[in-house]
This record gives structure tokens, C-alpha cells and sequence, in this order.
């Protein structure tokens, strides 16, 4: 389970090549408790994965390449997010896709590594 | 000799045993969820329990000065402060006082709580309302040991502190995330719509194309819903 998860973020897309964006600009921020269970005890993992683009003016160059985005230019390094587009009423919904890999310490000190998944829902 | 020893002996044991009867007696060691106990703290830190079920470890240096913190259990959850988002569980709710002391490291909190008694899926969800934090849920850096029951963690301040199931939650699949599609973005300067490179912070929230993508949120009571789904793959 994810506890207390707050989010907030933009993400624009400019530049266009043969329909294709170019750059972006933005940023995204999760903040959460993730929860699992190890043995008979639950365990918790702070989640806070913060990133903004950087480069000239905040900008940074991507690459779509079928359903991921690779942001070349962000504060934590290149970072390449799996994406879906689809209609929304009048609008689109961007869902883009978190992937980070936690590391829960046992009670025996050894380390039980996890995969987190984490879809955020973006429209205009 | 040994004739008038036996009967005597049995008259001291059955002496012995009205004694142990616990519906006639009021032993020292009754737990009394109301009672109150108070404990000189000083800056080499220490342990206070109370019979209620709370275990509260100050570590060196969490106190500035020697003071007396008190405990008081048993409070009716109607009387928490605040409006934590989620359920108080009954017979967690504490007082810890002076309430306003300053802390200067985080405490540990070891808070009993019948286990059996809650769903499998609250155990997960447990967190500890304090009445100094609103309506915020400390879950960070807390541990549930389903066998002993123990619900662990720390906090920041004194005052009133209770067990919760915590409504803010998303639950987070084991299977397999699905599969993403991709899609087209629409070119907002081909489409001659208003200008892309609009900076979000200009304050706008116009629907177009031109717009940029905002972080969407929809609440569940008082819960926000801020995430579409999670899975986690151990």
C-alpha cells in the first residue's frame, strides 16, 4: 500500500518535428509511504521522487521513442518514463509512469529489494 | 508429631489459596487504563510505559532539561484533537504531557494494539495520529509486528497520540503493471492554438492543446486520490 502520497506537477511539450515533440519542460514530485509486508512484520519505505527539467531556460531536449519519453536534461539526470495518451471529454490524459526500486531492511539486517510502479494521471 | 503437622499445613495452604482469589482482592498490580504515570525525564533520556499499552523511549539528548512527563490512557476518542484522517482504534489514545515540550530528537513509540481484531488489509494502514500534527497521519518510518501486536515508530512531539487505520491510502497491486500504449501528442502550433511555451506559473487553466499537463487529483472523503495505480514487484 502507498500511505499520505501527495503529488504535484506539470509536464509541457514544445518543438514539434514531423509531429513529434522535441523538448519539454516541467516537473513532477511523489511523496508517499509504501508499505509491504515482510515475514510478520510491515515495514514502510519513504518514497520522494522530485524531478524538474533542466537545460536553457528550464528546458530539456526528449526523445519519444513508441510509449516512453526520455527527459535528457532533468535534476536527477536523464530519466525515461513510459507514457499513454488518451482522450479525456474535451481534452487529453497523460499517464506517465514512475519506476524506482526500493530496498527494505529485514529485522535480520539483510535487504529485500522491490520494484515500485507508480502510474500519475496528468490532463489538460 | 507428623499427625498435628499435616492438618495445620493444610489450613496454611488453603489459608494461601483464599487469598490468591482475585474477586475479593484489589492487587497492586491492577491495570487501570485511567491511571496516570509520571516519570522524571532528564536529558540522558529514558523509558516511560503506561499499563494501558504505550512504551515511550526518549533517546539522550531528546530533552534539554530533567522534566516530568506524565501518561494518561483510556481517554474517549471523541476528545482527540483535531480530525486525523482515518480510524483512532479504541484504547490507543494517550496523553502524554507537558504537551508543548520541546523535543530535540524524535521519540519512540510502541503502542499495543489487538491485532486479531483488525482486517488484514488495516494492518498495512496503521499510522499514529498526534493532536500536534492536525489532521496528518505519521506512517513514515512505521512498523507493525503482527505477532507481538506492537505498532512502532517515532514522533515529534508530545501531547495526545492514538493508533490509526489511515484513510489515505492507495493500494498498490503485486501483479504486473499494464502495459502502456504511447499515443501522438498533438502540435499545438501546427493545430493554431494558443502559444505551447506558455510557463505554467502565468497562473492559467484554460483547456487546449497549448496547455500543459497538469498533475490531477480527485479526494475520496478527505482523501486525495493523486495517483492513477501502483503496483510493486518484490
Amino acid at each position: 500500500m502507498l500511505l499520505n502520497t501527495d503529488v504535484t506537477g506539470d509536464l509541457q511539450f514544445t518543438d514539434f518535428v514531423n509531429g513529434v515533440p522535441t523538448k519539454a519542460f516541467g516537473q513532477l514530485a511523489v511523496t508517499g509511504i509504501l508499505r509491504v509486508q515482510l515475514g510478520q512484520v510491515i515495514t514502510s519505505f519513504t518514497v520522494d521522487d522530485t524531478f524538474s527539467t533542466t537545460g536553457t531556460d528550464g528546458v530539456t531536449p526528449i526523445t519519444v521513442l513508441g510509449a516512453s519519453i526520455t527527459l535528457h536534461s532533468t535534476s536527477t539526470g536523464e530519466r525515461t518514463l513510459e507514457f499513454q495518451l488518451l482522450p479525456s471529454g474535451a481534452g487529453e490524459e497523460l499517464i506517465v509512469r514512475g519506476n524506482k526500486t526500493v530496498d527494505f531492511e529485514n529485522s535480520d539486517g539483510s535487504t529485500t529489494s522491490a520494484s515500485l510502479f507508480i502510474d500519475l494521471r496528468l490532463t489538460r | 508429631m507428623h499427625r498435628n503437622t499435616l492438618p495445620a499445613l493444610c489450613g496454611v495452604l488453603a489459608a494461601a489459596l483464599t487469598a490468591c482469589d482475585q474477586k475479593s482482592q484489589n492487587l497492586p498490580f491492577d491495570l487501570d487504563p485511567l491511571s496516570v504515570t509520571q516519570q522524571s525525564i532528564g536529558p540522558e533520556g529514558g523509558l516511560l510505559s503506561h499499563p494501558a499499552g504505550i512504551s515511550i523511549e526518549f533517546p539522550r539528548g531528546a530533552l534539554a532539561r530533567t522534566t516530568k512527563v506524565s501518561v494518561t490512557g483510556g481517554l474517549a476518542l471523541s476528545d482527540f484533537p483535531g480530525n486525523p484522517k482515518g480510524e483512532i482504534l479504541n484504547g490507543t489514545y494517550f496523553n502524554v504531557t507537558p504537551a508543548q515540550l520541546e523535543l530535540l530528537k524524535p521519540i519512540s513509540v510502541d503502542i499495543a494494539i489487538a491485532a486479531a481484531a483488525l482486517a488484514e488489509g488495516d494492518r498495512a494502514r496503521l499510522g499514529f495520529a498526534t493532536g500536534l500534527e492536525e489532521a496528518e497521519i505519521r506512517t513514515e518510518g512505521v512498523s507493525f509486528d503482527i505477532t507481538s501486536g506492537i505498532l512502532r515508530g517515532s514522533v515529534n512531539s508530545l501531547g495526545a497520540i492514538a493508533a490509526v487505520v489511515s484513510d489515505n491510502v492507495i493500494i498498490v497491486s503485486s501483479d504486473p503493471p499494464p502495459v502502456l500504449a504511447g499515443g501522438t501528442f498533438v502540435d499545438a502550433t501546427a493545430s493554431g492554438v494558443s502559444s505551447a511555451a506558455t510557463r505554467l506559473d502565468s497562473g492559467f487553466r484554460s483547456r487546449s492543446a497549448g496547455d500543459p499537463f497538469l498533475v490531477v487529483c480527485s479526494y475520496t472523503g478527505t482523501a486525495p486520490r493523486c495517483l492513477d495505480s501502483g503496483a510493486v514487484a518484490m
